[in-house]
């Protein structure tokens, strides 16, 4: 017999929303926020908030590449030629 | 059965390498200051290279060359630099902005206006525990098990630092977005 599917209130969601956009919920409660998300406006307002936060964020804050001398030096003190930086 | 130098060179080459740049941003926000981050980088990476024998296949090697980073960050650099002030996070905890700003710009487009620089501002502001956490996840990409792994805390922890690290973050970029009048600040 299966369970009940879990329910949560808006401040659960509050909670769990960093969790659900970084992808670390249990599917049972990824599901349960996504349903909480579906029915409720002001939740899915927040979520949207701050998955464009985030996405700001983590654009921003990788702007910055290795400097090109600093590769050329590593590479060359392993003795290495390859280039590619690309993350 | 060891492997060959040349071996060693190309899964080194084609493995590790591509990640400088990851390795290169988290040694520059660790420790705060370019010339640090130059050498970090190149110890880490020099490290790793001797160390790949030790590397699992299959793993996350991103993660593997931050654990080095963050060992010889702690080890050899991080008494050596006085940092600036930083900003309270337990006074910002519970709350994000959405609230603030949700009746003049519900979408944050006010983001957009901020430039990177000044992310990295605010991001440098942070504690250092609460830093890390956000660095490793937001620009290193790594999963709250691979964090905890890295700082040597329990996942929870990790889940703690990293929302408040996040809100920190918002409540400064939010009043910085104000102060240079990129959005109007509205009354509670
Ligand atoms: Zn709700």
């Amino acid at each position: 017999m299966t369970s009940e599917p879990r329910v949560i209130d808006c401040q659960e969601a509050a909670r769990r929303l960093h969790e659900l956009i970084d992808g670390e919920l249990t599917p049972e409660v990824e599901g349960a926020v996504q349903r909480h998300l579906e029915d409720c406006a002001p939740c899915m307002a927040v979520y949207e908030f701050e998955e464009a936060f985030l996405r700001f964020v983590k654009l921003k804050a990788k702007g910055q590449t290795a400097p090109g001398d600093l590769k050329k030096r590593i590479l060359g003190s392993l003795g290495l030629t390859s280039n590619s930086d690309n993350t | 059965m060891a492997s060959a130098p040349d071996d060693k060179k190309e899964t080194f080459e084609k493995e590790a390498l591509p990640y400088l740049d990851t390795v290169y941003r988290v040694a520059l926000r660790l420790s705060g200051d370019s010339t640090q981050a130059d050498d970090l980088t190149q110890e880490t990476m020099f490290k790793a290279y001797r160390a790949w024998h030790q590397y699992k296949q299959g793993t996350n090697v991103r993660a593997w060359l931050l654990t080095i980073l963050r060992h010889t960050f702690i080890n050899e650099y991080r008494r050596e630099k006085q940092r600036g002030p930083t900003v309270d996070v337990a006074e910002f905890e519970q709350f994000t902005v959405f609230h603030d700003i949700q009746e003049v710009d519900p979408a944050g487009r006010f983001f957009d206006q901020i430039v990177d620089d000044e992310v990295i501002r605010a991001i440098d502001q942070l504690p250092p525990e609460f830093r890390e956490c956000l660095v490793l996840s937001d620009i290193a990409d790594l999963s709250y098990a691979e964090i905890a792994d890295i700082m040597k805390v329990p996942v929870g922890t990790v889940k703690s630092r990293l929302f408040r690290a996040r809100q920190a973050l918002q409540r400064v970029l939010y009043d910085y977005a104000v102060e240079a009048g990129y959005i109007k600040r509205s009354v509670r």
